[in-house]
């Protein structure tokens, strides 16, 4: 396997992409380790927002304190993960920090990189919360088009029965 | 690796599975070929039936001419992918039927079989029947306890470019 992209955020569910280099896929020639900002925060507000209004939210918030504390973010989580990385013997690691809905950058860095295979981690998000902010993971391996691994935690406990979609309807 | 379940429903998608074998994935030890066989087609059904409704539904089933042709359909699938499997050069590859719902039949096989990883396609509904009749692939990849590989044809993401990011908007 030549490339392939990694899409890591701070939440644990992240943790789960190091193991699946451990023996699930084929060691790769270069790995991607792509981390997107989200710029307003947890909220429901991205999924609303047009190209436009996220360029206008991107330039207001060029060279302000909070966007200098995201980056700062960005670049420790992202050293963090490409120490691990390296530490499992996986030499070529690129980072790449965007700004945006990350489903959407994560689709578009794996197109303008042209990898093999993504690779994130499930956010863990359940039933009602997952409905209505949706879920990363789910829209990444919609919109792909290469094949995509959800790694997942091995400690994630039993809240997500089989019987969740009696939610939904 | 040790043991991969792979999820398969029609022969179409066998090209996608391979190149995920040859590319990917570690060679594992043990495939497991899974279909499951949707009884009451491709419905909106299945989800809403409870356990015991679709033991019923097994039960008025057995031995009519529908059941006889989905136990034909998932033995020419299953023949096809561990031909393709083994010319592929994989060993210990075994297949498995199961009835029901496809989702939690595969998240089952899974948990008995004590696979390493989930391999399944991609559907490739558009956004509209998916929010219908669901998607078995989603579903496994929420729900699963292990790492889920969702292989892609041509056809995949093809809707992506109309509805990405806009999904919220259609659940509500």
């Amino acid at each position: 396997m030549k490339k392939v992209l990694v899409a890591v955020d701070d939440t644990k569910a992240s943790e789960s992409v190091v193991s699946v280099f451990d023996n699930l896929v084929r060691p790769p020639e270069e790995v991607i380790l792509l981390h997107v900002e989200r710029l307003e925060g947890r909220s429901l507000m991205i999924d609303m927002l047009g190209e436009a209004e996220l360029s206008t939210l991107r330039e207001s918030l060029k060279g302000t304190e909070y966007k200098e504390e995201l980056d700062r973010k960005a670049h420790e989580l992202l050293n963090r993960y490409k120490r691990k990385f390296e530490h499992g013997g996986l030499i070529c690691v690129k980072t790449v920090v965007r700004e945006g809905i990350p489903s959407e950058e994560i689709a578009k860095v794996a197109e303008e990189e042209n990898v093999e295979l993504i690779i994130v981690g499930c956010d863990g998000k359940k039933g009602f919360s997952r409905l209505i902010t949706g879920c990363v993971s789910k829209a990444v391996e919609r919109s792909s088009r290469v094949p995509v691994i959800v790694a997942k935690n091995s400690v994630e406990e039993e809240t997500c029965g089989l019987k969740e979609a009696a939610i939904i309807p | 690796m040790k043991k991969v379940l792979v999820a398969v429903d029609s022969p179409k998608g066998s090209k996608e599975i391979l190149s995920v074998f040859r590319d990917l994935v570690a060679l594992p030890e043990d495939v497991i070929l899974l279909h499951v066989e949707q009884l009451e087609g491709n419905s909106l059904m299945t989800a809403m039936l409870s356990d015991a409704e679709m033991s019923t539904l097994k039960e008025s089933l057995e031995g009519t001419e529908h059941k006889e042709s989905l136990d034909r359909k998932a033995e020419n699938v299953l023949t096809h992918y561990k031909r393709e499997l083994e010319n592929a050069g994989l060993s210990g590859v075994r297949t498995m039927v199961r009835e029901g719902n496809p989702s939690e039949e595969i998240l089952r096989a899974a948990k008995e079989e004590g696979a390493d990883l989930i391999i399944v396609g991609c559907s490739g509904k558009s956004r509209f029947r998916r929010y219908l009749t669901g998607c078995a692939s989603s579903e496994v990849e929420k729900n699963a306890k292990v790492p889920v590989l969702i292989a892609k044809g041509n056809g995949c993401g093809k809707h992506a470019d109309i509805w990405n990011g806009r999904e919220a908007y259609v659940v509500r």
